[in-house]
């Protein structure tokens, strides 16, 4: 299992600059609707960031329903979409447990840990988010607490 | 146009009409954004000498330029009208998220006319603009109306008032997700003009000149910010960190409205009391690197569940030093009875503070005040007549006018209590001990006001940016410290930048800055002009709405009764001081000496 962005929502504090930063480094222009990190913020108590797992706490769902196989799970790296092979047939963004994968241009997007050096965590103040080894004995329940924060299942 | 939403949106609530222009490059060049954006379209579209609650005081909403950049601390947003407290300029900064929702929707300022023949809100997303009904909304405190429309509109933001702002208590505030535009009553003109709430959805690009500077400059700052020493304590205490050294070790913490400046019951009104026990996390405006909210919850007790972001340095002085209220539990209960229902928690607390000294002074008596004990420290009493202010009930009606009007109403020498500059009722630094202070309140444009020069640091720690060895007990060279002040922080006002980071940027950070959001090059100088320029529009606005060097002029506690006790033990504002710092600010800023800015100096300005 890869690395990953582990999300600590007991210290987050909705600045949502890793949206920011997101949407900055992958689009070159400022858009949290276009972040593969997203914050929910709800009344005075919540501030939650949600990501990608890299099937550190889930099943690989969105590479597994993959009709066209153009989701790669490459063993120390990020769980990958290879644009030019997707479709747009949407089975992974409804598969995806953590919902943090969808479309864009027709084609499926998720985080790409920008290749080993995410930039949402380094601008995070607090860290609310780290890289670290999803694989570590517990961990996976950070990302199952911050989807329970926010109402999923 | 880089970096802008590139239009202003114009609704006119009385006809219905909605009208889009353009910001002209001149505009963006000489303004910015944000305040100076705000200043220069309520003097241009205001109708000279009307009442502040008149339809025609337009309430003007303007995200400054780093909104929706990430730009640490850069998510300020400026309402701006006519202020029915002072009649002068209102013109109040938010926090939060929602000036960046509004330029994510393409606009740059929002300009609010007229009066709806009923309740309604504003629903902006993106292009789509309408006016919507608001009659079940009508009567709802803050929270309740936001979530109301969160369950109508989805995933939106909500700027709204409660019920102070529909009752047109005179300091009523607006409020957007726990942050609040709280000076000078925009929530009462919002009230009077049937708008309950401004509800901003904004999914557009916003397109830098420069990513990879944008990028690169942000991240540095957050670094520079979060490796800084004094970041844990700044962000663990919040702006209430230095209270007791402001109340003790420089005793210009106004206490029982202003009857002193130490405040001995302090001790659980300090942060460094309070955080570890009730602040469960650090909450953060959109794009802010340092959280200076607090998430303060009370678990069990008389007040068990409440849950607010708060307390802030100066609710902690207006809910509790000013009203000898040293129980931290009850001055939370006062901030989260101001957020639900829409005050400003500076006037709100200055105000019961006037009415305790009032009752203490048999100015007032239990009749009066519909039974409760109104003496300083009795904090069931204080919660009940904020409640009273807020719904215009009993003696609530005339306090919810502000202590000027309603010294004015009560009469019998009540005037020497009311403690208020040209009507607004004063943060939490007592001037007595920091002359520049006081210059400062009164060249305010909107009264006593801290914010507008942020120079209590520079005073009480007698350095800031270009100053160094400053006195604060000296009447010498304050005219242009104060006017330098000025002029630099309202340009944090035009960037939508917060002051909690006044320490990192000045203007010389501001130039690589703005350069990478527009691509346009300010030198020091030139950003310094841009404030000059704002400054000045602000001073005509407030000379053309009938304000006189009369008005230049401190409460009677500031210039009669030292202060008696303390490390400022015995200091006051003499008239003679008081008059030589105005006339050494006249001269820096090249006015007359009726404060009105002489031709050469408007020419220079470009006005």
């Amino acid at each position: 299992m890869a690395k990953a962005i582990v999300p600590f929502p007991e210290v987050c504090t909705g600045c949502r600059l890793c949206e920011m930063a997101c949407s900055l480094k992958h689009e070159n222009v400022l858009n949290v609707e276009k972040s593969r990190i997203r914050v929910t913020k709800e009344g005075v108590r919540l501030d939650v960031p949600i990501v990608c797992t890299q099937g550190n706490a889930c099943e690989q769902e969105c590479a597994e329903v993959c009709p066209v196989d153009c989701i790669k799970v490459v063993e120390g790296s990020a769980i990958e979409v290879v644009e030019e092979d997707c479709t747009g047939c949407e089975a992974c963004v409804d598969a995806c447990p953590f919902a943090c994968i969808w479309m864009k241009n027709e084609v499926a997007v998720k985080c790409d840990l920008c290749h080993g050096d995410p930039t949402c965590v380094k601008f995070c103040p607090q860290q609310a988010i780290l890289y670290l080894e999803g694989s570590e004995e517990g961990r996976e329940e950070k990302w199952k607490e911050a989807k329970a924060l926010v109402g999923g299942d | 146009m880089k970096g802008y939403g590139g239009k202003i949106l114009n609704v006119d609530l009385s006809s219905g009409n909605v009208t889009l222009e353009q910001v002209t490059e001149e505009m963006a060049r000489d303004y910015i954004g944000g305040s100076g954006f705000a200043v220069k379209l309520l003097i241009e579209r205001s109708v000279p000498n009307g009442d502040a609650f008149d339809p025609s005081n337009p309430l003007i909403m303007a995200p400054g330029l780093f909104n929706g950049f990430p730009v640490p601390t850069g998510g300020k947003v400026v309402f701006c009208t006519k202020s029915p407290l002072t009649g002068l300029m209102g013109d109040s900064v938010m926090g939060g998220s929602i000036g960046g929702e509004l330029k994510h929707a393409g606009f740059d300022a929002l300009v609010i006319t007229g009066r709806a023949a009923n309740p309604c809100y504003l629903l902006i997303k993106d292009d789509q603009v309408e006016i919507r009904d608001a009659d079940d909304l009508w009567g709802l405190d803050v929270p309740s109306t936001a979530t109301k429309i969160k369950n109508m509109e989805g995933n939106v933001r909500v700027a709204c008032i409660g019920p102070a702002g529909e009752n047109l208590v005179r300091f009523a505030g607006i409020d957007c997700e726990d942050r609040q535009a709280g000076r000078a009553g925009t929530g009462a003109v919002m009230g009077s003009k049937n708008l309950k709430a401004i509800v901003i959805r904004g999914t557009r690009d916003l397109v830098p000149h420069d990513p990879t500077a944008m990028m690169q400059l942000n991240l540095e700052m957050v670094g520079k910010m979060t490796e800084s020493p004094d970041y844990e304590a700044d962000t663990k205490y919040g702006t209430g960190e230095f209270l007791d050294w402001i109340n003790s070790e420089k005793g210009t913490f106004p206490t029982r409205n202003w009857r002193e400046s130490v405040f001995e019951e302090r001790k659980e009104i300090d942060p460094y009391y309070w955080a570890p026990k009730y602040s469960k996390k650090n909450k953060a405006c959109f794009s802010c690197s340092k959280p200076c909210g607090k998430l303060f919850i009370i678990e069990s007790g008389k007040y068990a569940g409440l849950a607010i972001d708060g307390v802030e340095y100066e609710t902690l002085y207006s809910l509790g030093g000013a009203c000898g209220n040293g129980d931290i539990e009850s001055v939370a209960k006062g901030n989260e009875i101001c957020d639900a229902m829409g005050m400003d928690t500076i006037s709100a607390g200055d105000v019961v503070a006037f009415a305790m000294d009032l009752y203490e002074n048999g100015i007032i008596s239990e009749e009066d005040t519909g039974g409760l004990e109104l003496g300083f420290g009795n904090s069931e009493a204080e919660l009940a007549l904020l409640e009273m202010m807020a719904k215009r009930e009993g003696l609530g009606d005339t306090l919810a006018e502000g202590v000027r009007l309603a010294a004015e109403k009560i009469g019998k020498g009540s005037e020497k209590y009311a403690v208020h500059v040209k009507g607004m009722e004063p943060p939490a630094y007592d001037v007595r001990g920091i002359k520049g202070m006081a210059l400062a309140f009164m060249t305010s444009t909107r009264g006593a006001c801290h914010l507008r020069t942020c120079a209590y640091a520079l005073e009480l720690t007698g350095k800031f940016w270009k100053f160094k060895d400053v006195d604060r007990f000296s009447y010498e060279g304050k005219g242009t410290e104060i006017k330098d002040m000025e002029d630099l922080v309202v340009v944090y006002d035009a960037l939508g930048v917060c002051k909690f980071s006044r320490g990192y940027f000045f203007a010389s950070g501001f130039i690589d800055l703005i350069k990478a959001t527009t691509g346009s090059n300010y030198s020091e100088e030139d950003i310094l002009q841009v404030g000059e320029r704002i400054n000045n529009l602000k001073q005509l606005f407030v000379l053309r709405e009938g304000m006189t060097r009369e008005d230049y002029v401190l409460p009677e506690k500031v210039t009669t009764m030292p202060i008696p006790k303390g490390e400022s033990d015995g200091h006051m504002i003499t008239i003679e001081g008081m008059n030589k710092m105005l006339g050494d600010y006249f001269d820096a800023r090249g006015w007359d000496e009726n404060a009105t800015p002489t031709r050469e100096k408007l020419e220079e300005l470009g006005l």
